[in-house]
């Protein structure tokens, strides 16, 4: 700003302070004079203190307001103008001029900004027209240095011709010259608020950068929160599980708890019942017993002795039978000669024969007795031998029975010790037990409320859980948000540095010209002087016209860089016509990489195109998908490397053309696949239904869209996913799955069998999907692209510069393939499946 | 006619009754060298010896029975006892209940039988006692007797 300036704002603060201060002053003034008889006005100045007070309010807002309608007239109107037309001067517009009147600093910086873009503009303009005279009077010249030859009378008036014209062109150029002074002045100037303009939308870069690496972190640690949120969720449903579990054990233990409770006491009680059976009726009979048998015992003794004695007694009788049997024998004999005698007899001894006879008989008959009272006798004495073996056995049994009864009082005896035991047992135990019950009970009553708070823990959780969610989708949009303003800086930095760029070599340029134009006015004036001596020697006419015409060319020639120049002024953004500048742009997707990870790769790639093609081969690396597409359609990028979705879409919107896919281990296509944790209960992607999933790059078709069309043929939409993220590159997903915050992901099939022995199942295997591709845009000529094809595909393994070229864009990475629009035909029926784009 | 029955073995036998003197329990038997062999040895009775005619080996009966009984009866001018089963009783038969015997009657010879007597559907075989012993038999029973009285006067004096 400058101080020696009478028309600043500082100036017109200053005014307006100075006014204030007048007006107070005055206010005192009054005040004191008033003073000075206050014994008269003591009534009245209470009255006073208020219009005093009432005033000045008054006069401050008015005041406030005033300055309010200044500063916005003066300062902020202007300033947006100001910003409209440097907007507009960015991107190329010098027809635009600011409309302000004012005569301070801001008027007078868009005074000189509107003169700068007038003079620029009319500098422009007269180098247009001065190159474009210069242009025709070059063609006029020539024509009539063809003429020259013909028509050598015509000479001197052409010399003249040539003079005037050449002393216009001298005044001209000395125009030129002046005004590409000026003109190198004012884009000095420009160049200085350009720079600060760039370093303005860096520092915003930076702060952009800040803000995505702010919004990424939050993002990371609401994932964080996420994921510590469902692990409380999991572990709370363990919880309640758990407490349910113990709660139904503990319901299970009170009701055994109960049942034994009253097994002790029917066990008290059938104890106790046995004891006082066992000690009362027991004992008491088998007391009795033992006296029966003791009695049984001993009338068998008795008994036995009887039978003895009658035994002995038989004997006797068998002895007296045997003293009678022989008697009786005797008797028999006897009788036997007394019948024989009395036979002999005869007569006389008939009577006789008769007693022998009936003696005999006698004896017959006592025989006859004898022998049964002897068999009598003798079955007596078995039959008292059978007694006494009889009566022995049955002393056995009577000292067996005493003995058992003996026994039977020693257990009945240990019973009754033994019942009083368990009764006393069956006691205590119905004591603890009811204990027991009291403190289950407790346990019970005390699980009940844990269930209830984990129930309601989980519900919170639930909730949280959502929240979370909720958050995650937030910050998801948020860091879109973040990446937006972030490209959209990064570009406008690109584009300012452009200007910056553009601007610094117009003033190179312009510089040039003046060179140029003070060379041409020496020449003019050497010319003209030379040409006063034509006048004089036309002979030597011819050989100084060669001069000129040398001088003219140089001169057309820099006149028609000077208006390619000013083309690319004029248009600086639509630069699509490479032919004019030469420079074929790379345009790169990152896909998951960061942009000095992208540079590193693709450098050596670019620098060999740029050495077959004869041409200088820029990259250009787009931000994301969308600034790829951008880039294609604004005619940036000229060629590109693009993930298959990309250039479906490129081919969409802006006809781009596939020119080569790449190759991966030799193949052109490759699977996508879904993978979940080995030792998860995962075991088909049917049970991925209601789960986590990790998806890919969002753009990536082996990463997002082919793992979704597999979970919609298996009947899983996103939103039968309990969660789902986009991870930027296949081995996050990979890493997501195996650290088990996500039970299931969509990867690349190398990836995945890199990462299968780490613990990864691979569920699912898809249709054989296209890789990344090289296309060119609509504009880019055919020729070109035939070059551009034979160089991809001459790039092998073969030679040493190959390999390493293809070894710096990835391990896999082997080379190039032909390819056709129709091999991307499963892309776009997938996203057509998808409705998406 | 009344016969004494007695028995050996199974069959029953009959002896003339008036030839029978006494029936005798058995006694103490002595056997002498000097005798002959179908002689079983001799016994005292009240005094006199008289040799003891085992009937049982004669008619060649092999009796189960323990029990045995002496029948003494006279043959010809002397006694002698005969060892048999049984004294069964005494009968008498008429004529008529007497029949001639059979050349041989179950085993014994026309010789020593006098008739069958029949008798409550029994046969007793009727013994002709005279012909018990053949005509050497006879003498040597007559040359023992000599030796008999001898002994039996020495024994007296022994006894005495």
């Amino acid at each position: 700003m400058r101080k020696i300036s009478r028309e600043s704002l500082e100036f017109k603060y200053l005014i307006f302070v100075i006014t204030l201060l007048i007006g107070g002053i005055m206010w005192t003034g009054i005040i004191s004079f008033s003073a000075v008889s206050f014994e008269k006005i003591y009534g009245t100045s209470w009255n006073f203190i208020m219009w005093t007070v009432l005033m000045a309010f008054i006069g401050v807002s008015i005041v406030a307001f005033l300055f309010w309608i200044v500063a916005r007239r003066l300062v902020i109107k202007p300033i947006q103008s100001i910003e409209k037309a440097s907007r507009a001067l960015a991107e190329g517009d010098l027809s635009f001029r600011i409309n302000i009147s004012s005569n301070d600093e801001i008027g007078r910086m868009s005074n000189a900004f509107n003169q700068s873009l007038s003079s620029l503009g009319d500098i422009f303009q007269r180098v247009s027209n001065g190159s474009q005279r210069v242009k025709s009077v070059a063609g006029k010249f020539e024509q009539e240095f063809e003429r020259f030859t013909e028509n050598t009378k015509l000479e001197s008036e052409a010399i003249s011709n040539i003079a005037t014209s050449l002393e216009q062109m001298n005044s001209a150029a000395a125009e030129i010259a002046q005004s590409v002074e000026r003109l190198a002045a004012s884009t000095e100037e420009k160049a200085a608020s350009m720079e600060q303009m760039v370093s303005s939308i860096s520092e915003i870069a930076n702060s952009s950068q800040q803000l995505s690496t702010a919004v990424d972190s939050t993002s990371v640690s609401v994932e964080e929160l996420s994921s510590t949120i469902k692990e409380v969720a999991y572990k709370a449903e363990e919880l309640a599980a758990t407490s349910e579990e113990t709660l139904a054990a503990s319901e299970e233990l009170s009701s055994s708890i109960r049942e034994v409770e009253q097994s002790a006491k029917e066990s008290a009680l059938l104890s106790d019942k046995v004891k006082n059976d066992a000690s009362t009726f027991g004992m008491e009979s088998v007391e009795k017993t033992v006296e029966g048998i003791q009695n049984i015992k001993l009338s068998f003794a008795k008994t036995s002795d009887y039978i003895k004695k009658l035994g002995g007694r038989s004997v006797e009788i068998g002895k007296i039978l045997n003293v009678i049997d022989e008697i009786t024998d005797q008797t028999t004999l006897l009788a036997l000669n007394a019948a024989i005698l009395a036979a002999q007899a005869g007569e006389h001894g008939k009577s006789f024969s008769v007693v022998a006879d009936e003696i005999k008989d006698l004896a017959d008959r006592t025989s006859y007795s004898t022998r049964e009272i002897a068999e009598l006798i003798q079955s007596v004495q078995q039959e008292v031998r059978d007694a006494i073996s009889a009566m022995e056995d049955g002393m056995k049994s009577v000292e067996e029975g005493l003995m058992v009864a003996r026994d039977a009082g020693d257990a009945l005896g240990k019973i009754v010790e033994t019942s009083i035991q368990s009764a006393e047992m069956s006691n205590s135990i119905e004591r603890s037990t009811a204990e027991q019950a009291r403190t289950t009970r407790l346990v019970s009553d005390s699980m009940e409320k844990v269930k209830n708070m984990v129930a309601q823990i989980a519900k919170t959780t639930q909730e949280q859980s959502k929240g979370a969610l909720h958050i995650t989708q937030e910050t998801e949009k948020m860091r879109d948000v973040a990446g937006h303003i972030k490209t959209a800086t990064g570009e406008q930095l690109i584009s300012a540095r452009q200007i910056s760029e553009a601007i610094e070599l117009v003033s190179d340029k312009s510089q040039h010209i003046v060179r140029s134009v003070n060379e041409q006015r020496s020449g003019a004036s050497q010319i003209f002087k030379s040409i006063e001596k034509i006048r004089d020697i036309p002979q030597e006419n011819l050989d100084r016209i060669l001069g000129i015409d040398h001088s003219l060319k140089g001169l057309f020639k820099n006149t028609e860089l000077l208006t390619n120049e000013l083309k690319r002024i004029r248009l600086p953004e639509t630069g699509g016509d490479f032919a004019a500048s030469g420079v074929i742009r790379f345009g790169i997707e990152p896909a998951g990489l960061a942009d000095a990870d992208i540079s590193a790769k693709f450098r050596p790639l670019a620098e060999y195109l740029g050495k077959k093609l004869g041409r200088k081969v820029e990259l250009r690396i787009s931000s994301d998908h969308e600034g790829a597409l951008r880039d294609i359609g604004n005619g940036l990028a000229h060629i590109s490397f693009l993930t298959p979705l990309t250039y479906v879409i490129a081919r969409t919107k802006f006809g781009a053309e596939v020119i080569v896919t790449s190759l991966m281990e030799g193949k052109s296509g490759h699977r996508s696949v879904i993978v979940a944790r080995s030792e998860s209960r995962i075991r088909s992607i049917e049970d991925i239904n209601g789960r986590n999933f990790a998806f890919g790059y969002r753009h990536s078709v082996s990463g997002h869209i082919a793992p979704r069309i597999m979970l919609l043929d298996a009947g899983i939409d996103l939103k039968n996913l309990l969660h789902y993220e986009y991870f930027s590159s296949h081995e996050d997903v990979a890493e997501a799955v195996l650290s088990g915050n996500f039970d299931a992901g969509g990867l690349n099939e190398s990836a995945a069998y890199r990462y299968q022995g780490k613990g990864l199942s691979l569920l699912k295997f898809s249709q054989e999907l296209p890789g990344f591709s090289v296309c060119a845009s609509k504009s880019f000529p055919q020729t070109l692209k035939y070059e551009l094809e034979s160089a991809l595909l001459s790039l092998t393994n073969a030679t040493p510069e190959g390999s390493s070229i293809l070894l710096n864009q990835g391990e896999n990475f082997t080379g190039f393939e032909k390819a056709s629009d129709a091999d991307f035909t499963i892309v776009k029926d997938m996203i057509s499946k998808l409705g998406m784009f | 006619m009344k016969f004494t029955v007695f028995k050996i073995g199974k069959e029953d036998f009959g002896i003339e009754i008036s030839r029978v003197v006494e029936i005798l329990n058995t006694q103490k038997v002595y056997s002498l060298p000097e005798l002959p062999d179908f002689l079983s040895g001799v016994i005292t009775v009240r005094g006199e010896v008289i040799p003891l005619l085992d009937l049982r080996k004669r008619f060649g009966i092999l009796s189960s029975d323990t029990k045995e009984l002496i029948i003494l009866i006279r043959y010809e001018s002397e006694k002698i006892g005969l060892l048999v089963d049984e004294i069964k009783e005494i009968i008498s038969l008429n004529p008529e209940e007497i029949i001639v015997p059979p050349a041989i009657f179950k085993g014994l010879k026309e010789r020593y039988l006098s008739g069958l007597g029949k008798k409550n559907e029994g046969i007793i075989i009727l013994l002709n006692i005279d012909y018990l012993l053949t005509s050497e038999e006879k003498i040597m029973l007559k040359e023992a007797e000599v030796i008999l009285e001898e002994n039996a006067g020495s024994e007296k004096t022994a006894e005495g």
